[in-house]
């Protein structure tokens, strides 16, 4: 449980954001978008959208000719890359690409290089789970990995005398952050991320992402999603796409509650090969790398 | 050698005994021998080179004696039931890169087998890109930092 007076102080220190980071101007926009339906978003204002930001149009058609997305022929304009990746995938490389423009890597307390490692794998392992379940929207799945641990950033950027000595224990002691956090500040990046979250206005499902992977027994509505991810974040921590230290425990995937809740919705969760499953990401995780080195690197200079 | 790193810390007070089987007595005698080229030991740190090996020639390092000693060598076919039955009381099996040759129902029966050999609580590591699926569901998968292996549960089903 979190003391009332820290959620005011979290409010208040989240206000300061809003003015930090250079924001592109299609971001906010753009996440307006990604909360309506397939159907109801038009490919010509998504295109013109990014056609306001070149240096986000050409970031978004690097990411789009990365193996992780799977296109014989790199795109070679947004609209191409629409036609060959389909919108909703498009929509969440530009998602990729503005968080990277808005929270470049500086030097803050946990490594950008390394949350964006996380946040990245994140989504792909959540892409490819939903990938396996033919009900499950991939694309979906990607973003609430995406930024389900933005509360980091918050805590980076306006926690960063409260989150050192966090990050320092963690990883001295090999243990989970959010433990750490709750212990030491009496709230966690799940809290700080749900204020942002809150103010980005972003959708209620991704907020129960947000405030609820690492407590699925508080998670009112959108269950299976905060499980799939609960689930992707433990997978990845577990496979070198943690937090950049070793953290010291093990864990049964399929014995987690998250795998029930997400059984009961996908009944084809069954069939999926755990094990093979974490090989394959293996494979991937130096695409990850260079992605992230694409996405989140130092930021071109603006045109 | 990580045992007997651990022999003062974690393994405090344990009795380590290891032992290694191979289907070909040649393979069993290398093993015995314990006689390692650049190649193999390209992973192992000059710290465990150093403490646990001795020099044979230029390219060529040994296993030390006390190291040796820990280890039983025997040839075992692991498709014979009979002897399969009677190994007990492990706490751990590796059987790494084996089981790709067997077919399924041969697989199913060393895998069997592997579960009845542990104790409770016990694991069972298999290689890079093997899989129980469909084969068994007794075990665990268990994901550690950078490992999976498969896990015997406890009897009172309590926590990992």
């Amino acid at each position: 449980m979190i003391i009332p007076s820290f959620t005011a102080t979290i409010r208040e220190r989240v206000q300061r954001i809003e003015t930090m980071p250079a924001i592109p101007a299609v971001f906010l926009p753009l996440l307006k978008l990604l909360s309506n339906s397939a159907e109801e978003v038009k490919v010509d204002e998504v295109v013109r959208l990014v056609s306001y930001d070149s240096t986000i149009a050409a970031q978004c058609l690097r990411v789009a000719s990365s193996p992780l997305f799977g296109v014989a022929r790199p795109p070679k304009s947004i609209k191409g890359a629409v036609m060959s990746l389909g919108l909703r995938r498009v929509e969440t490389i530009l998602l990729t690409c503005c968080l990277g423009q808005a929270f470049p890597a500086k030097k803050w307390v946990l490594d950008p290089v390394v949350f964006w490692r996380h946040s990245l794998g994140c989504a792909m392992v959540c892409r490819k789970i939903s990938e396996k379940l033919a009900s499950a929207d991939g694309e979906k799945a990607y973003m609430a990995g995406l930024v389900h641990d933005i509360g980091f950033m918050v805590n980076c950027l306006v926690f960063s005398k409260e989150f050192a000595p966090v990050m320092e224990r963690a990883c001295q002691e090999g243990i989970p952050l959010d433990e750490v956090e709750q212990a030491t500040m009496g709230f966690t990046h799940c809290e700080t991320g749900r204020a942002l979250a809150e103010k980005w206005k972003l959708a209620d499902e991704i907020i129960e992402v947000i405030a609820h992977h690492h407590a699925l027994e508080d998670s009112q509505k959108g269950q299976p999603l905060v499980a799939l991810v609960h689930l992707s974040d433990l997978l990845c921590r577990m496979r070198g796409l943690g937090y950049g230290y070793y953290e010291r425990h093990k864990v049964d995937l399929i014995a987690d509650p998250a795998w029930a809740i997400l059984l009961q919705e996908y009944r084809d969760l069954e069939g999926v090969d755990l094990a093979r499953f974490t090989f394959e990401l293996d494979e991937a995780v130096e695409d990850i790398h260079a992605l992230v080195s694409t996405v989140f690197g130092p930021a071109p200079a603006r045109t | 050698m990580n045992m007997l790193e651990e022999s003062e810390c974690l393994l405090k007070g344990w009795t380590v005994e290891i032992l290694a089987t191979d289907l070909n007595d040649r393979s069993v005698e290398t093993a015995k021998a314990g006689i390692y080229g650049d190649y193999a030991l390209r992973k192992t740190s000059d710290y465990y080179k150093r403490k646990y090996f001795s020099t044979v020639d230029e390219k060529r390092l040994e296993v030390r004696p006390e190291v040796k000693k820990l280890i039983a060598f025997n040839r075992l076919n692991l498709q014979d039931d009979s002897k399969m039955l009677f190994m007990k009381s492990m706490d751990l099996i590796f059987c790494c890169n084996v089981l790709i040759y067997f077919d399924g129902a041969s697989k199913s029966k060393v895998i069997n087998h592997f579960f009845s050999n542990l104790n409770f609580g016990g694991y069972f590591f298999l290689g890079t890109s093997e899989s129980l699926m469909k084969l068994n569901d007794q075990f665990h998968l268990i994901h550690f930092p950078g490992t999976i292996a498969y896990w015997k549960p406890s009897l009172s089903r309590g926590k990992l």
